[in-house]
């Protein structure tokens, strides 16, 4: 049974195409979701990296307008305390000439009343009455310095002003002083756009300041500075919490982190096409790492699958295909794992009940072929002493058979009138087939001669006999002689046989004239007879192909010459043996020296021969 | 090793046979034989490359011979070696089959 290798894949093929398969799809969904996972990454990082810088700028921010305020207030405050005299004119002075620090200067007696002001409606006013004034109470239970963030103050809600405030050193009172939002903004904004000015986000992302007015006071390389924020609804509420967006700003698509320090805005943002072009690196990297990994998986993979599998079966196919091709002494023995070890038992236990019963089997056949060449061989005439006692002639006749049942046979009988007649034959096959057409030829030929038949019409009528119901799938080779004891001559047909030899003391020949037809082969055949004499002294040997083609190692036939070698140089009968007896010498003789030229050799077919000595009257 | 090589041409076929006709590849060629169509007449046997005939193997002949000759068609043998020519002489084949040398 052959597959059609070409529609039928391999078994190590198709596993390595479902594993790469799967290996694909592996790759495929572990890159999606660690793509997933980065992208939703991408915006966390981006507001990390944001928020960190726009921190670092809202400290910053707050130290500077800290330091400023308390640096402005803490100034005057030193002053003042030198001053020996001090009334309202004198303050409003002060505050007249510093128009870029101070809007308003109230100093405040220690019963927390305002003594003087610049603002002289302020003057006697109770800080401890407003709201927001009150906060600054504190400067006169010992702390230093106080400072507000901007908002309406307790006089009058609508002016919006930076307070803060320093205590005097003898405990006389504080000074606070004021700055109006715009002024602030202002003076800030110089030292502020200073913070951002050197810094960036990445390449391109940039930092800014921006003051309550949505006016941007810094930028990173004051690329913006003076213009107005556009988009105020991305700045964080007054809670003061971070506020993350990711929107587009300057016509650019940016990730954008804001945060409120100290009354600005500190907005960072990193355009979404640098953080693209980082992570686009870092995917592609992932990629190639997802690629590798899974690569190496799929080698692994397959190595082991061949390793374990695909080896075991290409072997235990291999010691399969050599059992069918007939070798049964063949082991399938594949140990790489438990199910291999029981695949490759039952294989050759298998094997090894199949040739128990090819055992059986054979030796049934064997016996039913040895009792067919039993039964064959019985259907021979016996040589036995029946001719011992003739003195006219001597006959012995000999059957070897090869291995196989051979269609080979010979046969002779006495005819009335002292006619010997004589049958060596060789059927076209081995076998049973041949057997038992051997049987038919042989009885079909006996049994015409004993009818009388003159020798050719016997051979002409057994080959129509024979060729019915057989129509050439068989055919005989035959040489048969009626031998007049009486004469020595000899009537014969010689019908495709091998050539008999004829020998005396004198030589050896063979008997070669009109060879014809063998019997069975053709419808119409006609044989006809041929005469020759035989001479007292003169021995005729009949013999089959297992003689002549009978071949030694080198594959060379013994052939006819060496046949005719070994008979002319034969003695001759002495007194002391009877024909017969010489008979049975030559046909031995022949034998032998076949059998010493194969010399071990298989014998291919059967080695049969048939001796005929003539005396003739010298004999009686 | 017998090989047998086999074309045909309308009524008429080639067989060009190489190698040892032996009981073994005889049944080889008879299968061959047995697979030829009906419609195959004449058959020109090539034999000049056959080393060796078994009578196994002359028997597929004769059948071959004796098949086209009932179909009213005709077996040639072209070029037997020395052997082959011998064993047709021997079993008289020579004189009822067609043997061109």
């Amino acid at each position: 049974m052959k597959y059609q290798r070409k529609k039928i894949r391999k078994i190590g093929d198709l596993i390595r195409i479902c594993l790469l398969q799967v290996i694909i799809l592996g790759c495929v969904i572990s890159h999606i979701c660690v793509l997933a996972v980065h992208i939703s990454n991408e915006n966390r990082y981006s507001y990390g990296l944001i928020g960190e810088f726009v921190d670092d700028v809202g400290r910053d921010v707050n130290e500077s307008v800290d330091e400023w305020m308390k640096d402005a207030t803490s100034r005057f405050a030193e002053y003042l305390e030198k001053l020996e005299h001090l009334n309202n004119e004198y303050v409003e002075d002060i505050v007249r000439v510093n128009p870029d620090l101070l809007s308003e200067m109230n100093i405040v007696d220690s019963n927390g009343i305002i003594k003087y002001s610049s603002v002289p409606e302020y003057v006697g006013f109770d800080m401890a009455s407003g709201e927001q004034s009150a906060e600054f109470m504190c400067l006169l239970n010992g702390e230093d310095y106080y400072q507000q963030d901007i908002r309406g103050n307790s006089y009058d809600e609508s002016i919006r002003m930076l307070y803060a405030g320093k205590a005097f050193s003898d405990g006389s009172g504080f000074v606070e002083i004021g700055i109006t939002e715009e002024k602030f903004f202002e003076g800030m904004s110089e030292i502020l756009s200073s913070v951002v000015k050197n810094r960036r986000i990445g390449l391109t992302g940039c930092l800014m300041i921006v003051d309550g007015n949505m006016d941007i006071i810094g930028s990173s390389g004051e690329m913006y500075n003076g213009r107005k924020f556009d988009a105020p609804g991305i700045l964080p509420d007054d809670d003061g919490a971070d506020k993350q967006s990711k929107t587009k700003l300057f016509g650019q698509k940016c990730y954008i982190v804001a945060t409120k320090s100290s009354e600005f805005y500190i907005v960072g943002c990193y355009p979404v096409s640098e953080a693209r072009r980082n992570y686009l690196i870092d995917r592609l990297l992932i990629f190639l790492m997802n690629a590798a990994i899974f690569s190496a998986v799929f080698l692994v993979l397959s190595f082991v699958l061949k390793r374990h599998v695909v080896h075991g079966i290409e072997n235990i196919n291999a010691s399969l295909s050599r059992i069918t091709e007939g070798d049964l002494e063949e082991k399938a023995d594949v140990r790489t794992s438990l199910e291999f070890g029981e695949l490759s038992d039952g294989i050759n236990d298998t094997v090894d009940r199949l040739k128990t019963l090819i055992a059986e089997a054979e030796s049934r056949i064997d016996e039913e072929l040895e009792t067919a060449k039993s039964i064959q061989r019985d259907s021979l005439p016996k040589v036995g002493d029946a001719f011992r006692k003739r003195t006219d002639f001597g006959l012995y006749a000999s059957m070897d058979t090869a291995k196989l049942v051979g269609g080979d046979f010979y046969d002779f009988y006495f005819l009335p009138g002292d006619i010997l007649a004589v049958t060596i034959a060789d059927v076209s096959d081995k076998g049973i087939p041949a057997a038992m057409f051997m049987m038919r030829a042989k009885s079909i030929l006996k049994g015409l001669a004993e009818e009388g038949l003159s020798i050719d019409r016997l051979v002409t009528e057994a080959n129509k006999s024979l060729w019915e119901n057989n129509e050439g799938d068989m055919f005989v080779t035959v040489w048969m002689g009626f031998i007049e004891l009486e004469t020595g001559k000899v009537r014969y047909v010689h019908a495709g046989h091998t050539c008999p030899v004829r020998f005396n003391k004198d030589g050896a020949e063979l008997v070669k004239q009109k060879r014809e037809l063998l019997v069975g082969g053709m419808p119409d055949a006609a044989y006809h007879e041929q005469e020759m004499t035989l001479k007292p002294g003169d021995t005729l040997l009949l013999y089959t192909d297992g003689v002549t083609e009978a071949v030694d190692r080198n594959k060379e036939e013994f052939g006819y010459d060496r046949l005719l070698e070994l008979l002319s140089g034969m003695p001759d009968r002495d007194e002391d043996t009877d024909p017969s007896g010489y008979c049975q010498m030559v046909c031995e003789r022949v034998h032998e020296e076949v059998m010493s030229f194969a010399e071990g050799e298989p014998q291919a077919d059967d080695i049969t021969m048939l001796c005929v000595r003539y005396e003739g009257k010298r004999g009686r | 090793m017998l090989s047998i090589d086999y074309t045909e041409n309308g009524a008429d076929a080639k067989l060009a046979l190489e190698g040892r006709l032996d009981a073994n590849t005889s049944k080889d060629l008879k299968t061959k034989v047995g697979e030829i169509p009906e419609s195959i007449l004449n058959i020109d046997m090539d034999i000049s490359k056959l080393e060796y005939t078994s009578s196994a193997g002359l028997r597929v002949v004769l059948q071959l011979h004796n098949q086209l000759n009932q179909r009213g068609g005709k077996l040639v043998i072209s070029h037997p070696n020395e052997v082959i020519s011998e064993v047709f002489e021997d079993t008289g084949l020579s004189d009822c089959l067609n043997i061109v040398r």
